[in-house]
């Protein structure tokens, strides 16, 4: 697939913040791995920040996320309006072709975060 | 031209140009099966041949590589000019010829490289696969032999045959999955039936697990997981370039009780393995190092560049990988101790493999992986699979206060690794 993306939806960046009320907010990505017989991911995340009473706040450290793909993509609550792209390239058996994806901001609901908290 | 020759002119020639020069060569025939649709699906043979060249002049390093013997020329030329673009090194030469220490384990006389032998493993593979109920997606049945050789404008003119078996399996039932694989470079070590059977075994056992409560287990990883996290995090952490720039959590713990007293890691050139050898690639004679030792941390790993630099010398650890200059690595790579009967004598979480290993942080250690096929094992047996969770924890804690080391250590990659128990593990599950 060329240019894969989530469409912008309606919801402001803060707006996802306020409804989130206490959670994570994940931004960018170290990396990840997929196991599509199972349809399961992992991602490490650049950036992690506790939100809190619907605020951002403290910095936490080695975030991942993990989950069915499919239900994954079931549990989204809001969808932001703030989409961005980002370029890459995609190949097989030595070839490469140019690809993009890309997302708004997404609020997701009982997600697995994986960490060294309790 | 032969390869001998070549390498001869290019010294002479880049003497001319250089105060030093090295060669690094390598030629070899391979042939690799692929099964598609539960049946040998493709084949192909071939042939490579690769040639890098470092220069130094004043102590600026020049590199380049070709895989056309015919512009070798270009090869020397674009090695000077990459060269003059350099920052001048602390250098002290390329290695003298020396007496090397040992014979490596790399050849296996009786491998052939021919697509009938990779196709009858392939056929072994898929009737172990067979033993389950279960749908194989993909696989590999791989034969190559290769000839490797370094030489430099001190006198150094190293040569070794290679030869690598390799196999792997993927097999599906529903949604659960299950891989497994094995190299070597001894065709006889290599039973295709097992591994078919295995990465088949994986998947059907591994259906309809059960959801595991977040919270803190024992755990056994397997030799498959302990060496995606250890490879990841561990390796790194032992090479002197890391240890110098401040990007290594062992940097100024030599001497130190780092890990846990039944845990040694070596590194063993002339043990059998893929990356068994002599010398180093850069002609520096391989030796066994220690590097921890019941625990206590005791050496790094140099190569010349970094050794020069920081005035540590090197310790034949220089490794390459495709055409790329020489780097830090390990030959063959050992994670030994005393072993207990079995690591999971009381109920634990069984973890076969871990996703996203390569996400791990190597600089503090830290980790949060999803876990593949995880079970619940009990006096060694795995007795009931469970459904997706993850392990998070830190790499350098779980290594210092081990629940001790299996019975079953295997070959994964350049690592040689056991099961490793560890107690009281954080698992992020419902």
């Amino acid at each position: 697939m060329s240019n894969t993306f989530i469409e912008n939806g309606d919801a402001a960046y803060d707006e996802i913040l306020a409804e989130c009320k206490d959670g994570i907010l994940l931004i960018g990505s170290r990396g990840g791995q997929v196991d599509p017989g199972r349809g399961v991911f992992q991602f490490n995340a650049e950036y992690g920040y506790l939100i809190e009473g619907g605020e951002k706040a403290g910095m936490v450290r080695d975030v991942s996320l993990s989950g069915e793909i499919l239900s994954t993509l079931h549990n989204i609550a809001l969808v932001g309006n703030d989409r961005k792209m980002s370029p890459g390239y995609c190949g097989k058996g030595g070839q490469s072709v140019p690809v993009s994806d890309g997302a708004p901001h997404l609020l997701l609901e009982n997600a697995t975060i994986g960490g060294r908290g309790e | 031209m032969n390869g001998e020759d070549l390498i001869e002119r290019i010294l002479r020639e880049g003497e001319r140009r250089a105060d030093e020069v090295e060669v690094f060569y390598a030629r070899g025939l391979s042939v690799g099966t692929e099964i598609k649709k539960g049946i040998l699906g493709n084949a192909e043979e071939s042939e490579a041949w690769n040639m890098a060249v470092r220069t130094v002049r004043d102590g600026r390093i020049g590199f380049s590589a070709t895989s056309d013997p015919d512009r070798w020329k270009e090869c020397l030329d674009a090695a000077l000019a990459s060269g003059r673009l350099a920052t001048p090194q602390q250098w002290g030469g390329f290695p003298k010829p020396a007496d090397l220490a040992g014979t490596p384990s790399a050849a296996d006389g009786d491998l052939v490289v021919a697509v009938e032998d990779a196709a009858k493993m392939v056929g072994d593979l898929l009737a172990g696969a067979a033993e389950h109920p279960v749908e194989v997606v993909g696989g590999s049945a791989d034969l190559a032999r290769s000839y490797l050789a370094v030489a430099n404008s001190s006198g150094v003119f190293y040569g070794m045959d290679r030869t690598v078996a390799a196999v792997s399996l993927e097999a599906i039932r529903e949604q659960s999955t299950g891989y497994e694989f094995d190299a070597s470079p001894y065709l006889a070590d290599i039973d295709a039936r097992s591994v078919g059977e295995r990465a088949a075994s994986l998947a059907a056992r591994s259906l309809s697990g059960r959801d595991i409560e977040t919270g803190r287990y024992d755990v056994v990883l397997s030799p498959v997981a302990a060496a995606s996290l250890l490879g990841q995090v561990l390796l790194p952490a032992l090479s002197g370039r890391n240890v110098k720039a401040g990007r290594s959590f062992l940097a100024d713990k030599v001497g130190e009780q780092v890990f846990d007293e039944r845990l040694s890691v070596y590194d063993d050139p002339f043990a059998p393995g893929l990356g068994s050898t002599a010398w180093d690639a850069e002609g520096t004679p391989a030796r066994r190092l220690v590097f921890v030792e019941q625990g206590v941390l005791r050496q790094f790993a140099y190569d010349l560049k970094t050794g020069y630099r920081y005035g540590e010398g090197s310790t034949g650890s220089a490794v390459r990988s495709g055409s790329e200059g020489p780097g830090i690595g390990v030959h063959n790579l050992f994670i030994d101790g005393p072993r207990v009967k079995e690591p999971g004598d009381d109920r634990a979480v069984w973890i076969h493999d871990v996703v996203g290993a390569h996400t791990a942080n190597p600089f503090s250690g830290d980790f949060s992986v999803e876990i593949s096929n995880p079970f619940w094992i009990e006096g060694g047996d795995l007795t009931e699979p469970i459904r997706t969770a993850m392990l998070s924890g830190n790499v350098f804690e779980m290594l210092a206060g081990i629940g001790g080391l299996g019975n079953d250590a295997r070959r994964v990659g350049r690592l040689t690794i056991p099961s490793i128990r560890l107690n009281n593990q954080q698992i992020i599950g419902k």
